[in-house]
């Protein structure tokens, strides 16, 4: 077993390890640090004879950089990670605000009919008197539609800018207000 | 001079893949791989052998905390080169050092590393221990049985895959894999106790 261990140590060094291999070589070792030293000596050899000059590393030379890597543990994001990481943030938000916005138009567009059906108290207490209202509907729909048509604009505004990727507002104010 | 095989940046990269998923015996293993080789190329740098080691190690240090931006766009061993030679550089600045700047391409690598006046370790003990290593690897090497000696020698001095040494040598991989491996052990067996 450790022949072939050793023997996979060899190939490592002259990039003939086959990929499958790496993982049980990297096992090994976890398993057995004193691979390391082997590794060292091959490494040795290598360098003795192609520059008739052996240069010689500390034999805890990599103990010594795991240990300061301890002292200061460092978290490796990979920057692919990360932008996944935003965008799935930005996709969330604004399938949020869409969502909010679309439930906000569905109730304002449910009430407007409300408000224009009910009788006001005036005409409860005479049925005959039957008189329309027109002018107190007008003075309130230009409201709701400022209110409504601001909070699109600024929902559309905000996916615009921020520029979520392949994202589309779910209701995208072009031209608001024309009949 | 060692040729860097095409498997060469595909192992590296596959180990560096693994340290980014934070498998820190991966990283290990690139420090053991190409420690002989920075703590060399610091040298040029840094005469002091044991300053070069510690320039290494920062430079390893560093390499490894910046990993994650690592995106595989050149070589492991490229990269890490540029970070070796910038740690030394700073060191000496910071040491207020007066230096050489060596005009080195970082695509001469490879070459820099096999230049002959690259020993800077030059103290008298380096230079004896240097000797008797160099010495008990020649003896062990002209002990080996032939077909062992003249594998390792078709790697490691004309830098052959195991393909081309199985061609020139008319034998199978597996027995040039074989050759080269126990050539090693029996090179190790001499070289074992002097290093203890």
């Amino acid at each position: 077993m450790t022949t072939e261990i050793n023997q996979k140590i060899s190939q490592f060094l002259d990039d003939e390890l086959d990929h499958a291999c790496l993982d049980e070589l990297l096992l090994k070792i976890k398993q057995q640090p004193e691979l390391k030293d082997k590794i060292r000596r091959y490494q040795m050899m290598t360098q003795a004879m192609t520059l008739d000059s052996a240069v010689i590393a500390n034999v805890d030379f990599v103990t010594n950089i795991g240990q300061q890597l301890d002292k200061e543990p460092h978290h490796l994001l990979p920057i692919r990670t990360v932008k996944k990481a935003q965008n799935r943030f930005w996709q969330k938000t604004s399938l949020a605000v869409a969502a909010t916005v679309a439930c906000i138009a569905v109730i304002l567009s449910q009430s407007e009919p409300l408000q224009q059906t009910l009788p006001s108290p005036q005409l409860a207490k005479a049925d005959t008197q039957v008189i329309e209202v027109p002018v107190q509907l007008a003075s309130t729909k230009p409201t709701q539609h400022e209110r409504l048509k601001a909070y699109l604009q600024a929902h559309n505004d905000d996916l615009y800018t921020h520029g979520s990727l392949n994202m589309q507002p779910l209701v995208r104010v072009a031209s608001y207000g024309q009949e | 001079m060692k040729e860097q095989k095409g498997n060469n940046a595909e192992l590296d990269k596959e180990l560096v893949l693994k340290v980014q998923q934070g498998d820190k015996a991966a990283f290990d293993l690139l420090v053991i791989k190409y420690q002989h080789r920075i703590i060399q190329l610091v040298n040029r740098y840094v005469k002091d052998p044991s300053e070069a080691q510690d320039v290494a190690q920062e430079a390893f240090i560093k390499a490894y905390r910046a990993l994650g931006n690592f995106r595989g766009d050149s070589a492991f061993y490229t990269w890490l080169y540029r970070i070796a030679i910038n740690t030394a550089k700073n060191y000496l600045v910071s040491r207020s050092r007066r230096f050489s700047d060596y005009q080195i391409d970082v695509q001469d690598a490879e070459q820099v590393e096999n230049v002959p006046q690259l020993k800077g370790m030059d103290t008298p003990e380096f230079l004896l221990m240097n000797d008797e290593i160099v010495n008990v690897i020649k003896v062990a090497i002209e002990k080996l049985p032939e077909e062992m000696k003249t594998a390792i020698m078709l790697r490691e001095f004309e830098g052959l895959s195991y393909e081309e040494i199985s061609q020139a040598m008319e034998c199978p991989v597996g027995t040039v894999r074989s050759r080269i491996f126990r050539a090693r052990e029996a090179i190790d067996e001499k070289l074992g106790p002097l290093l203890d």
